[in-house]
């Protein structure tokens, strides 16, 4: 069963009507188009280049290089950066340019339909992406290797949550305009932005230093989702906050559309 | 107005009240998310489960449970700053670890813990002005190494109480390598959960024992530092910041020794008590009470009252400075006949490994440092009682004579003085008077003040802390079991076939992808 295929009259209850169908589209048109499987091997082609240094460095520590895959090395979270705004920046950005936006804006779909079937087909392909660090643990583990799969399968879920939250500010930022190039480049800023912040935050030297860790603490991507998933720990509040974050920029993605119905 | 401007005019408001309006959205959105994240941030609300195989991510339950019955918010500070070359390594390594713990334990009890980590390099007016909160020291957060001190203590602090400790050696033991075998310093073992729950256990304590100084015989001063340090006011202003409720007694002034008093302590006493003070004394020990004595530097002529007193409890003076030959910085070579002499160094492994008092110290093997220094003899033990020794000199240490002058000349004289190890620190429990048999009285008996003075309190502030912690019969050691730790290691040197299917891994998928992704590409073109 897909992301989007869910039962019509929960869609409907939800205000999500054609969320399947959109689902499928996007993904058609996604899957379709050579950039994807080309960003994909790339990603693939480098992780797996990476996975036997990670090994090494660690000394042959199997957790802790699948856990270099999923977050600890810095590849993770430059590919976390770089790759939802080139695969979301054609998303709303080139369809409001072809008019095809106009199309879809005025066929019987809701808004919020809309971007989240483009986020569940931005999703699908980061679950391509990362499955890597299972298949490799799934390979070892076959040929003897003990692997801590609650580990590994947790971190992968980390790995999609964070995924769904980048693709969202990805999304929003191809709504904000109509020019893709344009459209990547701020949601790179915007990415690069969300994961300094908690850093920036903390250096300020005019807030009140409790203050200032309570609101970095609002903002910490990456020492949320080292502290949890990648750790092995499930933690709800952890969750709470990925699903949070990216709520508000499909929000706001969804307000932009409705923007561009009545404008 | 023409009907054009008023048009413009218009429009103007319209786009500033949409703009505002699209301003207040996104400010509505950022604070519901904020507020949502917050919300879900509270323990009530809040699901954690460990799931990894070895529970990596999990306290004790014995830590849980102190974390979770804390009666308030404590906090925890990190002052870490990186070591040298030679301790590098190995102190970012503990530092890591640490840092791992506490956002470890900080998640386990969101309400109950919060951590503090101080930049020691960019930001000191900051560090400077949390000291000052927390009463401490800069002094205080270093920790001595073969390579000389390093800065990484954690300050464990709830109100007005708090306790610190020290990376390396409390919460780490390392074993320091070779550096002429060029063997890395490295981690044994990571006891950082156990010092953390013994210091919970301080800080959550409601208890304040009472320790009493007495005053009046040439005690050492609590108030104004001598400017030599020959003062107990760091000894006194940790012992308040640790728990205790600190007083002075004076035995002229105020007769007995007060009934709410748990500790009394004698330390430095150069002039002679009288009756009543003496009789104050004895009767405060026969109820059981808790006594440390740390007998004046300078020998009074004849055996003094707090001499005889202490022989009671098996402790007997013996007349001589300790001492033991120094290196000479020029030559290398051990040298005597230096005034140096009479400051020892006595290594971790020279304290007793069974006593509350020393036991830490041992196992850490934390150096003490001791100066002018008489010692013990073991005496008869009182009935029903027993009698420990803490803290032994040196092998190479002899008791210096006074010369002809009556002072010592620091020499070792073969035949006049003897050789060998000597007893630097004793303690004695026994039973109360006979109608208060279950009560037990304690005595730490030091035959020097410098244990506790303020020059060398840096080296021995533990120890110290542990005599009175033992005395008032506070004990928060917890034991933490040891976790099976769960090994995924592979060994690539040794299995050729990992490497193949290490390069197959590398290949396949990217390749996979590629030939889908072009498939896919020649069918949609051929429609």
């Amino acid at each position: 069963m897909s992301p989007g295929d869910q039962p019509a009259g929960a869609a409907g209850f939800l205000g999500l009507n054609g969320l399947s169908a959109i689902y499928r589209r996007e993904l058609q048109s996604l899957f379709l188009q050579p950039l994807a499987w080309i960003l994909l091997a790339l990603g693939l082609w480098l992780n797996g280049r990476l996975f036997p240094i990670y090994l090494q460095s660690f000394g042959g520590e199997l957790r802790s290089a699948l856990g270099a895959l999923l977050g600890q090395g810095t590849l993770f979270w430059a590919l976390m950066a770089i790759l939802p705004p080139l695969l979301t920046m054609r998303m709303v950005a080139e369809e409001a340019r072809s008019g095809v936006l106009e199309f879809l804006l005025t066929a019987p779909v809701s808004d919020g339909a809309v971007v989240l079937g483009k986020l569940f087909a931005s999703m699908t392909f980061f679950a391509l992406l990362w499955l890597s660090a299972p298949l490799y643990g799934a390979v070892l583990a076959l040929s003897g290797a003990p692997v801590d799969f609650p580990q590994l399968l947790l971190a992968y879920l980390g790995a999609l949550l964070l995924s769904g939250l980048f693709s969202a500010i990805g999304l929003f930022a191809s709504a904000l305009t109509a020019t893709p190039t344009l459209s990547a480049f701020l949601a790179f800023v915007l990415s690069l932005a969300f994961l300094v912040a908690p850093g920036l935050i903390q250096q300020q030297a005019w807030l009140d230093p409790e203050w200032a860790r309570e609101l970095a603490l609002k903002v910490d991507v990456i020492g949320r989702y080292s502290r949890s998933f990648l750790s092995g720990v499930f933690d709800s509040g952890h969750v709470v906050f990925f699903l949070a974050w990216t709520g508000v920029f499909l929000f706001l993605a969804v307000r932009r559309l409705e923007m561009q119905r009545w404008a | 107005m023409g009907l054009s401007e008023r048009a413009a005019g218009v429009g103007r408001f319209t786009r500033l009240g949409l703009g505002l309006q699209v301003a207040l959205l996104v400010l509505l959105a950022l604070g519901v998310a904020v507020l949502t994240i917050a919300v879900f941030d509270r323990g009530s609300l809040r699901w954690r489960r460990d799931l990894t195989v070895d529970r990596a991510n999990s306290l004790d339950p014995q830590t849980l449970e102190l974390l979770r019955g804390l009666p308030g918010p404590v906090t925890v500070d990190l002052f870490f700053r990186p070591a040298g070359r030679a301790a590098g390594s190995v102190v970012a390594r503990a530092q890591s670890l640490a840092e791992d713990f506490f956002a470890d334990a900080g998640e386990s009890a969101p309400d109950r813990l919060v951590v503090h980590s101080h930049d020691l390099v960019g930001d000191l007016a900051r560090v400077e002005a949390r000291l000052d909160e927390l009463r401490l020291d800069s002094s205080t957060l270093y920790g001595n190494t073969p390579y000389g001190q390093i800065l990484s203590a954690v300050a464990v602090s709830r109100g007005e109480r708090r306790t610190v400790f020290r990376l390396i050696p409390d919460a780490c033991e390392v074993d320091w390598g070779d550096p002429y075998s060029r063997e890395e310093p490295r981690i044994l073992q990571w006891r950082g959960e156990e010092v953390f729950a013994e210091a919970l256990g301080q800080v959550a304590s409601d208890q304040a024992p009472k320790v009493v100084f007495s005053i009046g015989q040439g005690e050492l001063s609590g108030r104004a530092s001598d400017p030599q340090g020959y003062a107990l006011t760091r000894l006194r202003a940790e012992l308040a910041a640790e728990g205790f409720e600190v007083d002075e007694w004076s035995p002229v002034r105020d007769g007995p020794v007060p009934a709410d008093a748990d500790v009394l302590a004698v330390v430095g006493a150069s002039d002679p008590f009288q009756d009543s003070g003496r009789l104050a004394l004895e009767d405060f020990l026969a109820r059981g009470g808790r006594l440390l004595v740390a007998l004046p530097m300078k020998a009074p002529e004849g055996e003094s009252e707090l001499e005889r007193l202490l022989l009671r409890y098996g402790m007997r003076l013996v007349r001589g400075l300790v001492c033991a030959p120094v290196v000479d910085p020029r030559s290398g070579l051990l040298q005597d006949g230096r005034p140096e002499c009479a400051e020892l160094r006595i290594p971790g492994k020279d304290t007793s490994s069974s006593h509350p008092i020393t036991r830490p110290l041992w196992e850490r093997n934390r150096d003490l440092l001791v100066s002018f220094s008489r010692s013990f003899e073991r005496g008869a033990t009182p009935e029903g009682g027993t009698v420990l020794d803490l803290i032994s000199s040196p092998a190479d240490a002899w008791r210096d004579l006074p010369g002809p002058d009556g002072l010592p000349d620091f020499r070792f004289e073969a035949g006049r003085e003897d050789q060998g190890r000597v007893r630097l620190a004793m303690a004695c429990e026994f039973p109360a008077s006979t109608d208060l048999k279950q009560v037990k009285g304690r005595v730490v008996g030091l035959p020097t003040p410098s244990f506790l003075d303020d020059r060398l309190f840096d080296y021995n502030r533990d120890f110290a802390i542990n005599c009175f912690d033992w005395l008032a019969d506070r004990d928060f050691r917890v034991r933490v079991a040891a976790k099976d730790l769960f090994e995924s290691k592979l060994d690539l040197a040794r299995d050729p076939g990992l490497a193949r299917t290490l390069t197959a891994l590398g290949y396949l998928p990217p390749l996979g992808a590629l030939l889908v992704g072009g498939l896919l590409f020649v069918l949609r073109r051929r429609g």
